[in-house]
C-alpha cells in the first residue's frame, strides 16, 4: 500500500512541476505583442481594481498615449489594451476580459479600425491581441464568435500558444526575457517623420455594420459597468498619391462618426479636425501613420485635460497604494533618457 | 492517427486508463473497439479490408485444424495444402490489387509498348490502404503457424480480430507472430508502476527520434534531393548520409513508440531494431534492420524456397528472391525493387568474396577481431547500405545522377565555400541542435550495443538525475520537435508501404 501511495504522489508531483515548467516556458516562447511592452499580456501585472482608463484600439492607440504621462501629469492610472489592427470586434472582447480584473472609469476607443467590415482583420492580429490573454471564458467565446469554423485543432492554438510558438526558440531576445510592463502598453518611438497636415474630406460615408454591432456591445457594457466612454481618432496622413484615396476613406469614417457619435451623446474626440492637442505634422510623426513619442506625449496630455475638465476622476499620486506608478515612471524616463542618446548619436 | 498526433496524444492515456479499469475479461473487447477506431480514422471503409484479412486468415485457422483430425495421410496434407494456398492466394490478391494493381499495368503497358502495341491501363482510383501490406503479413503468419503446428487455431475471433489490429503495431510493425502476440491476449496485465515507466520512456525516445532527429534530417534531405540537379556532390553526400537517419529514426521511432505503448498495457512486442548501422556486414545489417519483417520472409519464404540447404547457387537465388520481394514488398515501384536488388546482391557478393577477403586479412596481419578492423567493417557495410538508400528514396535516374554527382563525375565543383547550411535548409541553431540530437542517439545505439538498458540505468538513478533526463527529454522534445499545426503533420516513412 506504501508504495502505491509513493507513486501517486510522486506522479503528481511530477506533474505538478512540469506544468509549472511549460508555463513558464510557453510564456518566454510566445511571441510578444507590439513588442516592447507586450502589451495584452502585461496588463494582468496590474493589481485588480486599481485602473482609472483603459484604452482600446489598434496601432493608433498606442502610438497615441503615454500611460506614464497620465501618471505624472494627472495621477491617473491607465493601460493601453491596444494592438495591431485591432478591430472593434476584437476591442470588445478585450474590454470585456478587462472588466473581469478591472473597474476603469473611463475607456478611451480610438477610431480608425472603424472602417473595417469583417470581425477581425488577420490571423496575425488576432493572435497579437489574443495570444497573451489568459485561457477563460471570454477567450472561449471569442474564438467561437471569430473562429467558429475552424477544427478543433486549430481553435486549440489559441487556448495553447504554444503550439504555434515553440519554434521561435531560436529567435528568442532579451524582450522575451523582461518584457516592459512599466510602459503599461505604451511604446517608445523616437523617429521624427515630416508631412504636410492633409486636408479634410467634405462629407462621410455609410458605417461598416459590423462595426457598429459590436460598438454597441461596446456601448452597453460600458454602461452596465457605468463607464464613460470617449473615442477619438489620432491623425495621420498619407505616404504618396496612392496613398491619398485610402486617406480620405477612412478620414469619411470619421466625419460620419463625428454625427453618429453626437446622437448618441458619446464625446468623440477629433484631433484631426480641431488640432486641440496642438500636434505638428512636421516634428510628432514617427510614420505617416502614427504618432511619435512627442505627438503622443501632447495628445495624452489633451486627452488628460478633457477627461479633468469633463468628469471627477481621482488623483492618485500622492497615494501610498499607488506607488509603484512612480517607481514604473522613473524606468520609463529612464528609457526616455537612453532612448535621446541614442538618436542623438545617430 | 498518427503516433505524433493530438489525437493519439489525448486518447491514449484514455485507453490506458480504461484497460486497467474495467475487468479482465472485457479488456479485449475495449482493445478491439479501440484498434479498429484508431485505423478508422484514416479512412473508415479500410476497416472493412482488414476485417475480410481477418476473417479469411481466422477461418483457415479453424479449418487447418479441422484437416489435422484426417486420419488420412494424403488427404490430411492435401487439404491442408489447400487451405493454406487459399488464404495466402485471397489475402496477397488483395494486396496486390490495392498496391500494385496501377504499378503491374503501367508495366505492363510498358512491355506491350516495346512490341508495338498500344494499349491503355484501365484507371481504378485506389488508394493505398494505411498498414496492409504490415497486417496481411501478420495474418499470413497466423495461418503458416497453425498450419506447421506451432500454435493451436484461436477459436474466439474477436481475441483474433485483435490479434491482428492490435494499435501500436498496426500500421508500421513490428510484424508480430501469433506464437508471441496472440497468446498475449489472454493474459492479465496488472498495472506495474516500473514496467508502465520504462514503456513511457520508450515512448518518450521514440518521440524524440521522430519529432526532433527524423524531422530535422528531413529538412536536409528534402531540400537537397528536391533539387538535387542544382547540388555540389558534398551537399548530396550530407544528404544522402542524413537520410540513412532519417529512416533509421523515423522507422525506428515508430517501432519504440508501437513497443512502449505495448508495454505499458503489459504487452511484450518483439525488438524491430537492433543498432542497425554497428553492422559488420550486409547480412548482419539485415539481422539488426526491421528485424520483424526480415525473419518474417526468413521463415515464410526464405526456409520454404530451400534456404541454404540446396547448395550455395540455390542459396544466393533464394536470397535474391526474397531481396527483390522485399523491395516490392516497401512499395510498388521499380525503385524499390532496384533497392531490394541491391541488398541480395551485396550479400550473394560478400559470400562469394568472403574467401578471399580471409586471404587478404590474413595476408596483411590484421586480427579480425581487432576493433579498427570492426570499425572499418562498420564503415563499409554503412556505405554500401547508404549507397543502396538511395534509390530507396529516388528514382533510378535521380539516384544515378544523385551517386555520380558525389562520386565527383560532373565537372562543376564538388565543394563550395559559403552558404552551405542555409542550402540545406538549415541555421547554424537547428545545426547545433540537429549535432546534438545525433550525438544523444550515437550515445544510446552505443550503449544498447554493447548491451546495456538505458532504459533501466535510467530507472535506477537518483530521483534527481531522473527527473532531469525527464525533463530534459520532454521539453527538449516540445521545444525543439518539428509539429503544430503550421506543420503538416508529416507521415512516417514506412506508412506508405
Amino acid at each position: 500500500m506504501r508504495k502505491t501511495s509513493q507513486w501517486i504522489s510522486s506522479i503528481i508531483i511530477f506533474l505538478l512541476i512540469g506544468t509549472i515548467l511549460f508555463l513558464n516556458i510557453s510564456e518566454i516562447l510566445r511571441k510578444k505583442s507590439g513588442g516592447e511592452s507586450d502589451m495584452i499580456h502585461s496588463f494582468y501585472q496590474i493589481e485588480e481594481d486599481t485602473l482609472d482608463v483603459l484604452c482600446l484600439g489598434s496601432s493608433h492607440g498606442y502610438s497615441a498615449i503615454q500611460p506614464n504621462t497620465l501618471w505624472k501629469e494627472f495621477g491617473l492610472t491607465s493601460y493601453v489594451m491596444c494592438s495591431q489592427k485591432q478591430s472593434i470586434g476584437s476591442s470588445y472582447y478585450l474590454l470585456k476580459e478587462a472588466l473581469n480584473y478591472q473597474k476603469p472609469k473611463v475607456v478611451l476607443l480610438e477610431s480608425y479600425y472603424f472602417y473595417f467590415d469583417r470581425k477581425y482583420t488577420e490571423e496575425a492580429s488576432l493572435r497579437m491581441g489574443f495570444d497573451g490573454m489568459r485561457m477563460g471564458r471570454v477567450k472561449w467565446e471569442m474564438v467561437q464568435d471569430f473562429l467558429g469554423e475552424l477544427p478543433v485543432k486549430d481553435k486549440l492554438t489559441y487556448y495553447l500558444p504554444f503550439l504555434e510558438y515553440h519554434s521561435r526558440w531560436d529567435s528568442l531576445e532579451d524582450l522575451d526575457f523582461h518584457p516592459k510592463n512599466y510602459l503599461k502598453g505604451g511604446i517608445l518611438d523616437l523617429t521624427v517623420y515630416p508631412m504636410e497636415e492633409p486636408e479634410l474630406p467634405d462629407e462621410g460615408c455609410e458605417l461598416p455594420d459590423i462595426s457598429q454591432e459590436y460598438f454597441e456591445k461596446i456601448i452597453s457594457l460600458c454602461r452596465e459597468h457605468d463607464i464613460q466612454l470617449i473615442l477619438y481618432a489620432a491623425p495621420y496622413g498619407y505616404e504618396n498619391e496612392g496613398g491619398y484615396e485610402r486617406y480620405v476613406n477612412r478620414q469619411k469614417i470619421n466625419i460620419t462618426l463625428e454625427a453618429y457619435l453626437e446622437k448618441k451623446d458619446i464625446p468623440f474626440i477629433y484631433y484631426q479636425k480641431n488640432n486641440t492637442a496642438a500636434l505638428d505634422y512636421q516634428t510628432d510623426f514617427r510614420d505617416y501613420v502614427h504618432l511619435n513619442m512627442n505627438g503622443s506625449v501632447k495628445l495624452t496630455r489633451n486627452l488628460g485635460d478633457y477627461m479633468k475638465e469633463n468628469y471627477t476622476l481621482p488623483d492618485h499620486r500622492r497615494e501610498d497604494k499607488y506607488q509603484s506608478w512612480w517607481a514604473d515612471y522613473d524606468r520609463f524616463e529612464e528609457d526616455m533618457a537612453e532612448a535621446e542618446k541614442n538618436i542623438q548619436k545617430k | 492517427m498518427l503516433f505524433n498526433s493530438l489525437e493519439f496524444l489525448l486518447s491514449f492515456p484514455l485507453v490506458c486508463l480504461g484497460y486497467y479499469v474495467i475487468p479482465h475479461r472485457a479488456r479485449y473487447l475495449f482493445l478491439l473497439a479501440f484498434s479498429y477506431f484508431f485505423y478508422m480514422c484514416w479512412n473508415p471503409r479500410y476497416a472493412l479490408l482488414m476485417f475480410t484479412s481477418t476473417a479469411i486468415t481466422f477461418v483457415s485457422g479453424l479449418l487447418i485444424e479441422s484437416a489435422n483430425k484426417v486420419e488420412d495421410g494424403k488427404e490430411r496434407v492435401r487439404r491442408k495444402n489447400i487451405y493454406v494456398a487459399l488464404s495466402f492466394i485471397s489475402n496477397l490478391a488483395i494486396l496486390f490489387f490495392f498496391k500494385y494493381f496501377d504499378f503491374a499495368a503501367a508495366t505492363f503497358i510498358r512491355i506491350l509498348a516495346v512490341a508495338g502495341i498500344q494499349a491503355q491501363s484501365p484507371t481504378f482510383d485506389i488508394i493505398l490502404p494505411v498498414g496492409i501490406s504490415f497486417y496481411t503479413f501478420q495474418a499470413l503468419s497466423y495461418t503458416m503457424d497453425v498450419y506447421r503446428k506451432d500454435i493451436y487455431a484461436e477459436h474466439n475471433f474477436l481475441k483474433y480480430a485483435l490479434f491482428v489490429s492490435f494499435f501500436p503495431q498496426l500500421v508500421a510493425g513490428p510484424i508480430e507472430r501469433s506464437k508471441n502476440l496472440l497468446i498475449q491476449i489472454n493474459e492479465k496485465h496488472e498495472f506495474d508502476f516500473a514496467r508502465v515507466r520504462s514503456g513511457l520512456l520508450l515512448m518518450l525516445y521514440g518521440y524524440f527520434q521522430k519529432v526532433v532527429l527524423a524531422e530535422y534530417l528531413a529538412i536536409v534531405v528534402d531540400s537537397v534531393y528536391n533539387t538535387y540537379t542544382e547540388r555540389t556532390g558534398f551537399q548530396l553526400l550530407i544528404a544522402t548520409i542524413c537520410f540513412a537517419f532519417q529512416i533509421y529514426c523515423d522507422f525506428g521511432s515508430y517501432s519504440n513508440i508501437a513497443v512502449g505503448s505495448a508495454r505499458v498495457m503489459g504487452f511484450r512486442l518483439m525488438e524491430n531494431f537492433n543498432t542497425p548501422y554497428f553492422a559488420v556486414s550486409v547480412s548482419d545489417f539485415w539481422r539488426r534492420w526491421h528485424i520483424s519483417l526480415s525473419t518474417w520472409f526468413r521463415d515464410y519464404l526464405y526456409i520454404p524456397l530451400g534456404g541454404n540447404r540446396k547448395g550455395k547457387v540455390r542459396k544466393w537465388m533464394n536470397l535474391m528472391v526474397v531481396f527483390l520481394v522485399s523491395g516490392l514488398w516497401h512499395g510498388a515501384s521499380w525503385h524499390f525493387v532496384i533497392w531490394g536488388g541491391m541488398n541480395g546482391a551485396y550479400q550473394v557478393i560478400g559470400e562469394w568474396m568472403r574467401p578471399y577477403k580471409e586471404k587478404v586479412v590474413k595476408a596483411l596481419g590484421t586480427d579480425p577481431a581487432a576493433s579498427s578492423h570492426r570499425l572499418l567493417k562498420m564503415l563499409v557495410t554503412f556505405g554500401l547500405v547508404d549507397i543502396s538508400w538511395v534509390f530507396f528514396r529516388a528514382s533510378f535516374r535521380q539516384g544515378l545522377s544523385i551517386l555520380k554527382t558525389i562520386a565527383g563525375f560532373r565537372e562543376d565543383y564538388w565543394f563550395t565555400w559559403g552558404n552551405n547550411l542555409q542550402a540545406m535548409g538549415l541555421t547554424l541553431a537547428t545545426r547545433n541542435i540537429l549535432i546534438v540530437a545525433l550525438l544523444i542517439l550515437l550515445v544510446a545505439d552505443v550503449c544498447k550495443y554493447r548491451g546495456m538498458n538505458t532504459i533501466e540505468w535510467v530507472c535506477r538513478q537518483g530521483i534527481w538525475l531522473r527527473w532531469l533526463i525527464y525533463f530534459f527529454g520532454i521539453f527538449g522534445i516540445i521545444i525543439f520537435g518539428v509539429y503544430g499545426p503550421r506543420f503538416d503533420a508529416s507521415q512516417f516513412i514506412y506508412f506508405q508501404f
